[in-house]
């Protein structure tokens, strides 16, 4: 074995990585030559030595700031998409359903009803906004009596008649 | 194939499950070893601390999605790398570059501190300690980001090879050969001090 092969295995030989052979040939070049013996020693040392390294305890309240950032994290996330889920479902199941817009399936399909229903004229595009608005106001009052009658059945037609006609004035 | 046998993946399952207490018996278990790595890559106490809640907040967010394909602790500090990589970068994108003598300066990062809270060697043995602890601050951040990641893994936290291939995304016999240039790299920086 020359001192380039046994440079080579030295750290093979520090890690333990060496067979009894391999071990046994490399034991025998450091017993000949001093160089490799020195070096041998330099990177033992140099690798206990990392030993010394050591990083500070972490302190107890570890814990309950992580925790902490978790409940503000999770309670911000929610926050504005909280609102429009309706009331009479339950907190947990409110906030399970205020996570569907991360599930790319839905929406790309809400995406696709809201693309499908401005091409179809079902809901009023950005163009028709301002005298859909207008109509609205005109027929404010007419919603109101509808609604407080009790016309649910047939109502979002109404309305949208109503706002179709706004449209066209 | 799903291997039950992990404690730590067990203790995931039943914060899968909805069991948070799962989720704080891990953190209580790694919490250390993961910001010690933290510690050591980033140099200093503040940024590992928060490195390391960033990946146990990675952690709860990834629940969800978790399978027992490998073993915890390598999915664990494969998180902890890429968080600690993302404060390298963001640190440089702040231009936030703090030498090395002026973090040596920092008693409270100094972790020759430690050694004088929990020993009490006579003061000239204190200096050549805390000078050796500095040299190998020195020495590991003068390392390329991979030599330095295989040193921590294997070295300080004693994981396989195995292991810290799969945390590196790279073969067996990379890592070896990672380690390899690794420590006779530290060897020559640490020489001036362990030739005395």
């Amino acid at each position: 074995m020359n001192c380039k092969k046994a440079k080579e295995m030295s750290t093979e030989y520090l890690s333990d990585d060496l067979n009894d052979a391999e071990k046994a040939e490399f034991l025998g070049h450091l017993k000949a030559c001093d160089y490799c013996d020195k070096e041998m020693s330099l990177l033992s040392k140099s690798w206990q030595t990392l030993s010394l390294y050591a990083p500070p305890e972490l302190g107890d309240e570890f814990v309950d700031s992580l925790m902490a950032k978790i409940r503000a994290g999770r309670a911000k996330k929610q926050s504005w998409i909280f609102r429009f889920i309706p009331l009479g479902f339950s907190q947990n199941t409110r906030a399970a359903l205020s996570g569907w817009w991360k599930v790319p399936a839905l929406t790309l399909a809400s995406c696709a009803i809201y693309l499908v229903c401005i091409e179809t004229g079902f809901m009023p595009s950005r163009q028709f906004a301002p005298a859909a608005i207008s109509a609205s106001q005109d027929g404010a009052g007419t919603i109101s009596s509808m609604l407080s009658d009790g016309q649910e059945t047939g109502g979002g037609g109404h309305l949208l008649t109503i706002i179709c006609e706004g449209a066209d004035k | 194939m799903t291997d039950y046998s992990d404690r730590d993946a067990q203790l995931m399952i039943r914060f899968k499950d909805g069991d948070e207490s799962g989720f704080i018996e891990l953190v209580n278990s790694h919490k250390q070893r993961v910001f010690a790595f933290a510690f050591r890559f980033l140099g200093n106490t503040a940024d590992a601390e928060d490195a390391a809640q960033e990946v146990f907040i990675k952690v709860y967010n990834a629940a969800g999605k978790y399978t027992v394909k490998a073993k915890f602790t390598t999915w664990l500090f494969t998180i902890t790398r890429n968080t600690c990589l993302n404060f390298l970068d963001k640190r440089n994108k702040k231009g936030i570059f703090v030498s090395l003598d002026e973090k040596s300066d920092s008693q409270e990062d100094s972790a020759g501190l430690q050694v004088a809270d929990t020993k009490d060697p006579p003061p000239a043995e204190l200096l050549m300690k805390n000078e050796q602890i500095q040299a190998v601050k020195k020495a590991l951040d003068s390392l390329p980001e991979n030599q330095k990641t295989a040193v921590l893994l294997c070295r300080y936290e004693e994981l396989s090879y195995e292991a810290t291939a799969e945390i590196m995304g790279c073969s067996i016999k990379a890592v070896k050969s990672i380690l390899h240039r690794a420590k006779l790299n530290l060897k020559e920086k640490l020489a001036v001090f362990l030739k005395f």
